[in-house]
């Protein structure tokens, strides 16, 4: 009998699993006339680091365009109040070829963010260097 | 131990098994290469005695689009040190979209001639800041 390996066909982006929506965390609602002012705070740097550090490594099974030693990508995400990445494009591709770009887009986009306070979701930017 | 042997010597003959391959799922070798990156968030993160209101307002004061060549864009990334006076000790650079190396460079140096409040508590902060160009 002949096994395959399990992984074998499966997408870079399926080797990690789909996050799930969090409760958006709501600011307590602050009393003007006594000076309160309560500020979202969004992500915090060790927060945004550690998810995207859980899910980078399965975008090296992305197939390694041809001719290429190393790539500088840079995407842009806007994470959702809830933690899950709402969108994500590449605003610099460093010459990748789209079908690439878009797998590692893939990879990144399953980043586990915890919930956070900005309703309207947290913008970040993440450069990420690929060397083969 | 002699005698224990010898109550055995009854027992069924064990005949060697030859030893056959065992069929095992392919274990998967981890790609080659390296991949990774360092997040840059929109706002300064700051850890120490200092809020990120007076980082933002020492930051301010730096001539940083000095450092820009106009044919690039991007957000760069720079981590420094501010002691107990509000001198930076050092700075360096954390990440960068932007890729160019004399505008990062540029600005990695300008953060050093920043000055900040006196840290309220503790001996000194550390400050990730972003920089659009």
């Amino acid at each position: 009998m002949l096994l395959l390996p399990v992984a074998l066909a499966t997408a870079p982006a399926d080797r990690v699993p789909t996050p799930r929506p969090e409760p958006c965390i709501v600011l307590a609602d602050a009393n003007p006339c006594e000076g309160e002012v309560v500020q979202s705070q969004g992500l915090g740097y060790a927060e945004v680091r550690l998810a995207l550090n859980g899910v980078i490594q399965a975008a090296l099974y992305c197939p390694r365009p041809e001719g290429m030693d190393e790539v500088r990508l840079t995407y842009e995400l806007l994470v959702g109040c809830d933690g899950v990445v709402d969108t994500i494009e590449a605003s610099d591709d460093g010459g990748a070829p789209d079908g690439y770009v878009s797998c590692v887009a893939s990879v990144i986009e399953k980043a586990d963010f915890p919930a956070h306070d900005m309703p309207d979701g947290m913008e970040l930017t993440y450069p990420v260097d690929v060397a083969w | 131990m002699v005698i224990l042997l010898l109550a055995c010597s009854d027992a069924p003959e064990v005949t060697p098994v030859a030893e056959t391959p065992v069929e095992q799922a392919q274990v998967e070798e981890p790609p080659a290469g390296r991949i990774g990156g360092e997040p840059i968030l929109p706002h300064p993160v700051v850890l120490g005695g200092i809020s990120t209101s007076d980082v933002e307002a020492g930051l301010a004061e730096l001539d940083t689009q000095a450092c820009h060549q106009a044919f690039n864009s991007g957000k760069v990334l720079v981590q420094f040190t501010i002691d107990n006076e509000g001198h930076v000790t050092d700075s360096k650079l954390v990440s960068t979209s932007l890729r160019t190396p004399e505008t990062e460079a540029c600005l990695v140096e300008a953060v050093r001639s920043a000055t900040f409040p006196a840290l309220v508590t503790g001996d000194k902060a550390i400050v990730k800041a972003p920089f659009l160009f």
